[in-house]
């Protein structure tokens, strides 16, 4: 495409380079023109809680929330999500210090597929607004589960359709022993994740993943 | 050849616990040793971060094996204001796997910017001098920056500092680090796999190019139907990837130069914005900046009419053009600050 003649005036009174109208009012409001859009599905099953693991998803959490403070060249938004209800959804900057306070395990079902679907269409959701107003968005979800999908109503497969081009996703398998982690790793690629981690059940190790996914996130974000 | 005197980590895993992290990317982690003095360690090819990423790994690997001999030969008589090694850092082994420099307690560019969000153009001209007369001096050096970036220049009152000297490009050693954003589209290769297409879309693709190749020549009113003709048969990637073709030269600095003079200025940069249908890497192969007409220009940015208009059409130039030039270091005076609450040029007037 060389030998270009377009006039500069022309094309400013095309409307180049006039920014957007604003967009709908939503909670999400980036000041910079690239956004990542992060969305977190905490596992709350039962098994957390019996296995006491509620502290190292908190606490996990909180490690993720604060590497995603070091990206550069984006704003960040957040989606923070249980089985059972929403945490958080705003931009990082707004999230509340105790917010995985609110953060309980009990659940007596896991059903990853359909909340990630869930998820997903809302993020999916956000990025539209934010592209009508000339955001470029990147949605990075992360899948932390100490289990297998268990009366869930949707299917792996449901929720690889729903990826598209750009979308990082991170299925994140805790393990209490070796053999789950071949399970983890089947689970996520039928869901078409990005990326696999697998941690054992311990606070230093999913603090560690968390970590990582954060800084993966980081990656994209330049 | 530079001597350094050298940190030797005694033990075998570093308690790098002990020591807090100050910064982290994609390369290596910075700690801060005291209140002077930062290290940066560049990552091992077996970090959890490039877990399952052989080209990550087989990056790091060759990182290690350059920097043995890199930072050596880093050029003399560097500007004051970049950057470099004071101490180098070895393992128990004897390998350098980092090195000592001057902490400097500002804000990256892009922050800097953020956190003066009514800085005046006098200002970003002021500051945008200085780092030209850094592009300038290294380039004066023998030293291509390469990964030049709103990231790798940190503002302290009010002066920027040109940081990553270890990723920079001089003698037989490449730099093959780049931001796509900032990085020359020419030096880049960008491949992308599109959805099949049908007999029917083929057809519609080559008409579309067709039209748009007639329209482009066609006086202004048409211009966007130029545009939109051209993007009526494309598909959107299935997946695509941006690599590095050609090595960074002096004049592609330039370009991520004036890219960080454009985000100083407007906020956002050459293929900011978002096109309905066209990915990043479609936009960069389609020179499809944010002077099409099709781009949802962002909302957050400033409005490119509010511009100095010589800078203006400096980047319109260099972006739309594709034009490749060293900019005049007087776009940058106090001139091109004062002539951007001027009146707007006649519409009827050529770009020269």
């Amino acid at each position: 495409m060389s030998n270009e003649r377009f006039d500069l005036d022309d094309l400013m009174n095309e409307g180049a380079g006039t920014p957007a109208k604003p967009a709908v009012q939503t909670k999400i409001t980036p000041v910079s023109d690239k956004l990542i859009i992060v969305g977190m599905l905490l596992d709350n099953s039962g098994s957390i809680s019996n296995a006491g693991l509620e502290g190292m998803i908190r606490d996990g959490s909180n490690t993720a929330i604060e590497g995603l403070r070091g990206i550069k060249g984006a704003d960040v938004a957040l989606d923070i999500r249980t089985f059972t209800g929403q945490l958080y959804s705003g931009m990082l900057k707004n999230v509340p210090e105790n917010v995985m306070s609110h953060y309980h395990a009990g659940n007596n079902s896991t059903p990853i597929c359909a909340c990630a679907i869930e998820l997903i269409k809302s993020l999916r959701q956000q990025q539209a607004e934010q592209k009508a107003a000339g955001i470029s968005t990147t949605i990075a979800m992360v899948l932390p589960t100490d289990g297998q999908p268990m009366n869930d109503t949707a299917t792996p497969d449901q929720f690889a359709k729903l990826i598209q081009e750009g979308d990082f996703i991170v299925g994140l398998g805790v393990t209490q022993q070796e053999s789950e982690v071949a399970e983890y790793h089947s689970l996520f690629r039928s869901m078409g994740a990005s990326k696999i981690l697998t941690s054992k059940a311990t606070p230093q190790e999913f603090r560690r993943s968390m970590g990582q996914f954060s800084r993966s996130v980081a990656k994209i974000a330049g | 050849m530079r001597d350094y005197p050298r940190i030797v980590l005694k033990t075998k895993e570093w308690d790098q616990d002990k020591l807090e992290e100050i910064g982290r990317g994609g390369e290596a982690a910075i700690y801060k040793l005291n209140s002077t003095t930062v290290v940066k360690i560049f990552l091992l090819p077996d970090d959890p971060d490039y877990e399952d990423v052989v080209q990550d790994q087989r990056a790091a690997l060759e990182r290690h094996r350059d920097m043995q001999t890199k930072l050596l030969e880093i050029p003399e008589g560097l500007p004051d204001t970049v950057v470099v090694p004071t101490y180098l850092v070895e393992n128990y082994r004897g390998r350098i796997v980092g090195y000592a420099m001057p902490f400097k307690n500002g804000m990256t560019l892009d922050r800097f910017a953020k956190s003066t969000s009514t800085m005046s153009d006098e200002s970003i001209c002021g500051l945008l001098r200085k780092l030209y007369d850094i592009v300038d001096g290294v380039h004066k050096r023998g030293l291509v920056i390469g990964d030049l970036n709103e990231f790798n220049v940190l503002v302290c009152f009010g002066v920027p500092y040109l940081i990553d000297i270890d990723s920079t490009q001089f003698g037989s050693f490449d730099s093959r680090a780049f931001t796509p954003r900032f990085t020359d589209p020419d030096i880049l290769e960008v491949t992308v796999v599109e959805h099949p297409v049908s007999t029917l879309q083929e057809c519609q693709q080559k008409v579309g190019r067709l039209v748009y190749r007639i329209l482009r020549y066609m006086p202004g009113g048409l211009v966007k139907y130029a545009y939109r003709a051209l993007l009526w048969g494309k598909t959107l990637p299935k997946s695509e990837t941006i690599t590095l073709k050609k090595r960074h030269t002096e004049q592609s600095d330039w370009y991520s130069f004036m890219v960080i003079a454009m985000r100083l200025f407007t906020y956002t940069d050459p293929y900011g914005g978002t096109h309905p249908r066209a990915s990043l890497g479609m936009r960069l192969k389609d020179r499809l900046t944010v002077f099409c007409p099709d781009v949802i220009y962002p909302q957050t940015a400033r409005s490119l009419k509010k511009v100095p208009r010589p800078l203006l059409e400096a980047f319109y130039r260099m972006f739309h053009e594709g034009k490749r030039f060293v900019p005049d270091r007087s776009l940058f005076g106090s001139d091109a600050a004062a002539s951007a609450s001027a009146k707007p040029k006649s519409t009827k007037e050529k770009t020269p």
